[in-house]
């Protein structure tokens, strides 16, 4: 076989493993609570199997020595010879963890070395629980080690990359190492064979129990890749390019057919551009939709790791916490996606450390003794909405209070006189922390500052709703893409200007009157809170006074909102909304602050794009 | 003035070399710059202003759905501003590979001189700055500057832009 094809192939494994094991992290969990669900068993150990399978195939040792000690703990466990405990589900999962770090490897072509010894002792330990009832350390291992070693050497002597020549000697060391030897053995024909399709029935007639077939399950997967293509992210980026300019295209020649039509109107011929103009808009919708869903990822790919992590500090913290999750099909943009898991993280684990009280201290408070984190995504219009609440202790205003009076972040008259709403944001703020002792895991005040920093690159919006003894919950807003945004048209002093509408919470007519003076800066009462308000047009052309209050007899506040930070920006007019494509100002005017781009509006003028996170920069 | 003067030696080795300049107006004053720096000529459109953007960049502009910066030349040169009128024209160049549009008066024509007509720019030759200038074309009747784009934003400002 070429090299070339070879390396194919162990990219196509090292993506399909990844899957797997995002997978056996999250069934893992599921195990713990339903120890009893065979099919889920059965489901995990085909999943650690077909790792095992096509690992061996492709001479990757260590992987395959270590999923075949995975596979003979789940063995025990599927025929009922051991019961699920803690101790089993933590070596399992530190054998996954492993298993991370071998594909990790083999992705960056580093050896760091690992040494897989402790892991499988801690499986063979696991193992042999179920047979005394004790949790014996012992040393019953040395039979089973020499075993162990007697696999890693047959599996070395596996070659590595001449498969067609292979077979023979497949078949020797993978007869030893495993019960079902015709699987790595067929995995390796239908690989190399054509005539596929005939090894397929063999195959199959070969195998009665031992659940589905290798052979089976490489011939889905293959049929699946079919109906999926990988395309390199560079052509999706350009195809949105494209996109972005018939997206403009399309605004403008609405325009112009508005306006011919109403010189010309009455005209037959009128109808028929109308009728044109209409199709095209529909498709070029239609269209942008199918383009922007292309680079769309289910948000239940992020959320697969997070029962995990839950049941981890559970664990370690001595807490009962259950994880709901919902919504995990909403779909996200790519760069999306990869922006929101490390702030998700962050959520979770606060909300699993600082939320959720010891059961003892739920019980006394009259909850149920085991704590829960909802995790749920959802789509409201052109936003993706993600939730993480828990029914824990709530945030404590009191000390929130304190902290940033000895922080000295305002004055003590100033933060006393704060809403609750109002005080929860210092929770963003770096090096804030309320926790009196700094465990692993948080305390340091470095969490939520992340999440700030990560939202507020995203353009989401942060809220937090809190009540003292009944929870948290945190409520991210994020655009669905970056690319194509919705935008507010508004004008200021005969200047217009798009507001991206993600960025905007809403809009408020006001009179003079509203407007009062704290510390010579202007400032609005919405509801509870006080809004900082300045005027758009003086943020960024100098010499203009700021709010000129005589004049303001009916102007506009549109509130705008960057992760927890609000402001309101005065406007003269609401224009309206139009789907705007950003373009830089290259990179001769790109970094003007403020100001995120510019935009070609269906008129052919250009118009400035504002930039939210650079207003709030300019504010401070 | 050493360099300037090595920098006519230089012109004169290339004397055989026939120049394409594209010449525009701008006052009383008559400048060319070289016809592969330029990729088009446009007429005046609605220019938008950019808030915090230095004093002699004018705004931005749609060119074919790209947005490229506009440059008042009469600001850059510290000349008097004059209103657009019909005659106003929009220089797109090409310098160092960004595209920019140079607001000027008017554009009257393509010229091929040869290099030895350019000489040295004379001590006091207008208002502008010399260090834009390569040197100063003899023509039958009328005398054009000759413009180096590359130095219409010296590399300060071409920071402070970026900066900015």
């Amino acid at each position: 076989m070429e090299l070339d094809n070879m390396k194919e192939i162990v990219d196509e494994f090292m993506i399909e493993a990844d899957e797997i094991i995002a997978k056996l992290d999250e069934d893992m969990v599921k195990l713990e609570k339903h120890s009893d669900d065979l099919n889920l068993l059965n489901e995990i150990f085909r999943a650690a199997h077909t790792i095992k399978g096509t690992s061996g195939f492709l001479g990757l040792d260590k992987v395959s020595e270590l999923t075949h000690k995975m596979e003979d703990v789940l063995n025990k466990l599927r025929k009922g010879e051991l019961k699920t405990n803690p101790v089993i589900m933590d070596a399992l999962l530190e054998a996954i963890d492993t298993l991370k770090l071998l594909l990790e490897d083999l992705r960056t072509g580093k050896d760091s070395g690992i040494d897989l010894a402790a892991v499988k002792n801690q499986l063979i330990a696991a193992s042999s629980v179920g047979a005394g009832v004790e949790a014996p350390e012992t040393k019953k291992e040395a039979k089973k080690n020499g075993k162990s070693q007697k696999i890693e050497t047959s599996a070395t002597a596996t070659p590595t990359t001449p498969i067609e020549s292979s077979t023979p000697k497949t078949e020797s060391p993978v007869a030893q190492a495993t019960p079902l030897p015709a699987d790595s053995l067929e995995l390796g024909l239908v690989e190399a064979e054509p005539a596929e399709e005939e090894r397929e029935a063999t195959g199959e007639t070969q195998r009665i129990d031992g659940g589905t077939s290798l052979v089976k399950q490489m011939a889905e997967m293959r049929r699946g890749a079919d109906q999926t293509i990988r395309v390199d992210v560079g052509r999706l980026d350009s195809l949105m390019n494209i996109m972005g300019e018939l997206v403009l295209g399309r605004n403008a020649m609405l325009q112009l057919t508005g306006r011919i039509t109403s010189r010309y109107e009455g005209q037959e011929l009128m109808d028929d551009l109308n009728q044109v103009a209409t199709q095209l808009n529909f498709v070029t919708t239609e269209l942008q939709m199918s383009v922007m869903k292309m680079r769309m990822l289910p948000v239940g790919k992020v959320f697969n790791k997070f029962p995990r992590v839950v049941r981890d500090l559970a664990r370690s913290q001595n807490k009962e916490i259950d994880l709901f999750i919902s919504g995990e099909e909403t779909e996200l943009d790519k760069s999306v996606i990869e922006e929101i898991g490390d702030p998700l993280v962050h959520l979770i684990r606060n909300a699993a450390d600082h939320g959720i009280e010891l059961p003892d201290e739920r019980v006394k408070a009259g909850k149920a003794r085991g704590g829960r984190i909802d995790l749920i995504a959802s789509q409201e219009g052109s936003n993706i909405v993600i939730k993480v609440a828990d029914d824990g202790a709530g945030l404590d205003t009191v000390r929130i209070r304190q902290k940033a009076i000895e922080k000295k972040l305002a004055s003590a008259d100033e933060i006393n006189r704060m809403s609750d709403k109002e005080v929860f944001s210092y929770i963003f703020h770096p090096g804030f922390s309320t926790a009196k002792v700094v465990t692993d895991v948080s305390g340091r005040g470095v969490g939520m500052d992340v999440v700030r920093t990560n939202i507020e690159k995203l353009k989401g919006i942060i809220d937090i709703q809190s009540e003292r003894g009944k929870g948290t919950a945190i409520i991210i807003k994020l655009p669905l893409t970056l690319a194509i945004v919705q935008g507010l048209l508004v004008e200021a002093r005969n200047e217009l200007f798009i507001l991206p509408l993600a960025s905007v919470l809403e809009t408020v007519k006001i009179a003079r009157t509203d407007v009062a003076s704290i510390n010579r800066k202007e400032v609005i009462r919405l509801r509870d809170t006080v809004l900082p308000i300045v005027d758009l047009h003086s943020i960024f052309f100098r010499g203009t006074s700021s709010i000129d209050l005589a004049k303001m007899t009916n102007s506009y506040v549109v509130v705008l909102g960057l992760a927890e930070k609000r402001i309101g920006l005065v406007v003269d007019h609401l224009i309206g909304q139009e789907e705007v494509v950003i373009k830089s100002l290259g990179e001769f005017l790109g970094q003007t602050q403020g100001i995120a781009g510019a935009t070609i509006l269906g008129d052919g003028r250009v118009r400035l794009i504002v930039d939210p996170a650079g207003i709030f920069t300019m504010m401070v | 003035m050493e360099d300037k003067n090595k920098a006519t030696v230089s012109a004169a080795k290339h004397s055989e070399e026939i120049l394409q300049l594209v010449s525009f107006n701008i006052g009383t004053e008559e400048f060319g710059i070289d016809i592969l720096k330029v990729q088009e000529i446009n007429r005046m459109v609605d220019i938008t202003r950019v808030p915090r953007a230095p004093e002699f960049v004018e705004g931005i502009i749609n060119l074919r759905g790209k947005v490229i910066p506009i440059i008042d030349i009469r600001k850059r040169f510290n000349m008097e501003l004059a209103d657009h009128d019909k005659n106003t024209r929009i220089v797109v160049v090409d310098i160092a590979g960004q595209v920019m549009g140079m607001v000027v008066d008017s554009v009257s024509e393509v010229l091929r001189i040869p290099a030895s007509t350019i000489e040295p720019t004379p001590e006091v030759v207008s208002s502008l700055d010399s260090d834009y200038i390569r040197g100063v074309a003899k023509l039958e009747d009328r005398l054009l500057i000759y413009l180096d784009l590359s130095k219409i934003l010296s590399g300060e400002e071409r920071k402070t832009l970026a900066q900015i």
